[in-house]
């Protein structure tokens, strides 16, 4: 039935339920700051507006951040600010918008950041440890790649005509970085060195390489198109863009001979030839000196391998940027071209700092990560600017217990209304946060960096934690099950959203959703 | 060939390089490979994850497992090779005098790289150059002096409680001929030099062959679980052998111990 005395019926119906709930709550709880703040939200909901088309994007991508480091690092970031930390918010968590997305590969329950961000860009899902190609294309096997490459996001941007740019803590040809342009039937083919004799004869190029090529590359796949090249690339790894000759050696070099090609080439070198208008950076001082109104290409490459971890960026030899100032940089460039801009940034070194089974190195990355976002946000108009903030996976990262409010979240667990530690089963204390597998417990004192645990035999199980300053920079958390790094997990990862297209980030969706989102906004196709 | 010098060396007598070779020590003993046996009672080595690889040798009635170490020096780089366990430590000294390891596996030829931020700065140059921290060495009495220059012999010793530890080294080469630790009257541990050669061409062909064995960053572990090789160590963990540098009978790495 579908009378207008129906609707009419229903209409007075929720009105009087309206007044008549109005006025039976009580004052203790209309009064109360929860009830109120709750009923603003909503309220502010009410009145959003949606815009469709925006002019930017920025897709920013916090490698292995999951739901569980999010509520963590929010609490480490309120508790560092002196506050209870339950309450606050990332910066990104304050978008309107929000999804929960499902990170499995093709041909794995638990993910990795190859096929997951491949998804994102090309908005096809795959298999594990492969870029840019779809699932038909077989790990390692060059042969299998020729015909099932994918366009990303970033490719049909530049082919729009939008200044294009990707940049990363982690080395900027590892994985999540680099499904932003590159084709590979393996992640691990990040230069020529690491790529088996048959796949260079068979003709498939090395990650690093074809981020040198990338203009080159996409005009040979699309006659008639001409692009300019990405205009912003920076991160770690220049050990895949050196040959290996002492003598290409750069003054932030660690290793004897700090570059892995075995070509003879030096990328670096090419791509300043092919840019001779470009900048390239390999250190704090170099970067500082960009003067972002003025260069059209910046090209950085601040570390051999991955980047330093944010709270141990001071010991890196020549210096880093934060990613804050890699990206306002970023922006400060690609915001020179009228016609608008995408950027893809990673933070992916939480990762790392889980895989070495720290919480403080993956939490402080993300609070770090955060400050970035918060960056973009301050420097971007957010009538034109879409900014999505995602994850490519989770880890085995808990938060368990029952902490009382504003309990040091890298403490170990104080009931509510206790001073003293619980104590579990075995009479022994313990954190609120763990992991499920990994190498498990350290006691490094002031050690900033995660990675230090690779130097121990993994120490997994309980452990008496009724001396250890578990809040330290150097605590490792207990783990269950002994593996030599700590693993993925399946669960699935948040997206939040800010700006035009935004509204179009909700429910529970499939990664290869977020390309969709993108293109719809940026009207990156014809029949868009 | 100018480079190459093989002295045999024999317990209970000095070993010292020939005149005409003695001006060049402080250049050569940056070029130097030093074969040494190490000896561990079994209840003190510690090393678990292949004893049985080691060969085992009875003295008064106690167990030892026996192993060689092979200590290449090559200037800033030092390399730490243990046959009988099929791996070897290779670290590098930065520009920033932080420590750079590379772990290779030579039936592999695979290596994990530690970044040198990866590495506590606990961890000393000299225990991976000179296999003992100088302040340790320098703790110790010199009970015994012989030679001169290039040819000088030191035997130091030190107690520590319930622990004695003698050495035998040659200061001009920064060299350890021998290290004895003992709890009471009871050895514990043994690392004794059996031959040492200055050959810089040979070290540096020795470590351009490890470095075009395949590499591998430990951050990038977690993320590799379909290699085979990288899995095997996800899943079963690393050879995280503990013989680098020396140990008392506690297990404790007197390097470490000393190097703060």
């Amino acid at each position: 039935m579908n009378s207008p005395w129906v609707t009419a019926s229903a209409l007075s119906t929720l009105l009087f339920s309206s007044v008549a709930a109005s006025a039976v709550l009580p004052k203790v709880q209309t009064d109360n700051q929860w009830f109120s703040n709750a009923q603003q939200t909503v309220t502010n909901k009410t009145k959003q507006v949606n815009k469709s088309k925006a002019k930017n994007v920025i897709l920013f991508v916090g490698d292995g951040m999951g739901v569980s480091t999010l509520t963590a690092a929010r609490i480490l970031d309120g508790q560092m600010k002196g506050n209870s930390g339950e309450e606050g918010y990332l910066s990104f968590e304050m978008f309107p918008y929000s999804a929960q997305v499902k990170t499995y590969n093709v041909d794995a329950q638990t993910p990795d950041s190859a096929g997951t961000m491949t998804a994102m860009m090309s908005g096809v899902k795959t298999d594990i440890g492969v870029l840019g190609v779809s699932e038909k294309a077989e790990r390692g096997n060059c042969n299998s790649v020729a015909g099932n490459e994918l366009v990303t996001a970033l490719e049909l941007a530049e082919i729009k005509g939008l200044a294009t740019g990707v940049v990363s803590t982690a080395r900027i040809t590892h994985a999540t970085p680099a499904a932003a342009y590159a084709k590979s039937a393996d992640r691990n083919w990040e230069d020529v060195s690491d790529m088996p004799e048959e796949a260079v004869t068979q003709g498939c190029e090395d990650i690093a390489s074809q981020l040198i090529n990338f203009e080159k590359n996409l005009e040979a796949r699309f006659p008639g198109v001409d692009v300019d090249g990405i205009e912003v690339a920076m991160g770690g790894g220049r050990r895949h863009f050196l040959p290996k000759d002492e003598a290409a050696n750069s003054a932030d070099a660690a290793s004897s001979v700090e570059g892995d090609r075995t070509d003879g080439r030096n990328l670096v070198t090419e791509w300043q030839t092919q840019y001779p208008e470009g900048q390239y950076v390999m250190d704090q001082a170099g970067f500082d000196a960009l003067d972002a109104s003025s260069t059209s290409k910046v090209f950085g490459l601040f570390n051999e391998s991955h980047m330093q971890y944010e709270a141990d960026r001071a010991n890196d030899i020549a210096g880093e940027p934060s990613l804050t100032q890699i990206t306002t940089k970023a922006i400060d460039v690609l915001d020179n071209n009228d016609k608008g801009f995408m950027l893809v940034v990673e933070s992916g070194r939480v990762d790392h700092g889980h895989h070495a089974g720290s919480a403080f190195n993956a939490l402080t990355d993300t609070v770090e990560f955060a400050k970035a976002i918060q960056a973009a946000v301050d420097n971007t108009d957010p009538e034109e600017t879409l900014i999505l903030v995602t994850a490519d996976h989770s880890h085995v990262f808990t938060i368990a217990g029952y902490p009382k409010r504003g309990n040091p979240i890298l403490g170990k667990v104080v009931a509510v209304g206790e001073t003293e530690p619980t104590l579990a089963s075995d009479d022994m204390p313990y954190t609120t946060l763990g992991y499920t597998n990994g190498r498990g417990y350290r006691n490094l004192g002031d050690e900033t960096n995660a990675d230090a645990t690779y130097n121990d035999d993994p120490v997994v199980g309980r452990q008496d934690l009724s001396q250890v300053d578990t809040q330290s920079s150097g605590y490792h958390q207990e783990a269950l099950i002994p593996t030599s790094s700590e693993t993925h997990a399946g669960e699935d990862v948040a997206l939040h959203a800010s700006g035009p297209g935004a509204h179009l980030s909700q429910g529970v969706i499939e990664q290869s959703v977020i390309f969709h989102i993108i293109n719809k906004s940026l009207g990156l196709m014809a029949n868009n | 060939m100018k480079n190459l010098m093989t002295l045999a060396f024999t317990l209970g007598s000095a070993l010292l390089a020939s005149s005409a070779q003695a001006q060049s020590c402080a250049n050569d003993k940056l070029y130097l490979s030093a074969n040494y046996e190490i000896s561990q009672r079994v209840a003190d080595s510690h090393t678990r994850h292949d004893s049985h690889t080691h060969e085992h040798a009875h003295d008064k009635g106690q167990s030892f497992n026996k192993q060689q170490l092979v200590l290449h020096r090559y200037n800033n780089q030092v390399v730490h090779m243990y046959p009988d366990s099929h791996y070897g430590d290779w670290w590098t000294k930065t520009a920033n005098n932080r420590l750079m390891l590379n772990r290779f596996f030579p039936d592999n030829q695979r290596v994990i790289e530690y970044q040198a931020d990866e590495l506590s700065s606990k961890i000393s140059w000299q225990s991976k150059y000179q296999l003992l921290n100088s302040d340790f060495i320098n703790n110790m009495v010199v009970v015994k002096e012989t030679g001169t220059g290039c040819e000088q012999s030191q035997q130091r010793a030190l107690t520590q409680g319930d622990y004695s530890y003698q050495l035998t080294w040659l200061p001009k080469w920064s060299l350890v001929t021998s290290y004895q630790v003992f709890r009471g009257d009871e050895k514990v541990a043994q690392w004794q030099l059996v031959n040492y050669q200055v050959n810089k061409k040979h070290i540096a062909d020795y470590i351009a062959k490890l470095s075009d064995y395949r590499a591998t960053d430990y951050a990038d572990i977690g993320d590799n679980e379909n290699d085979p090789f990288l899995a095997k160590m996800i899943n079963q963990g690393f050879v995280e052998h503990k013989a680098t540098g020396f140990y008392n009978s506690q297990g404790d790495n007197i390097s470490k111990q000393h190097s703060h």
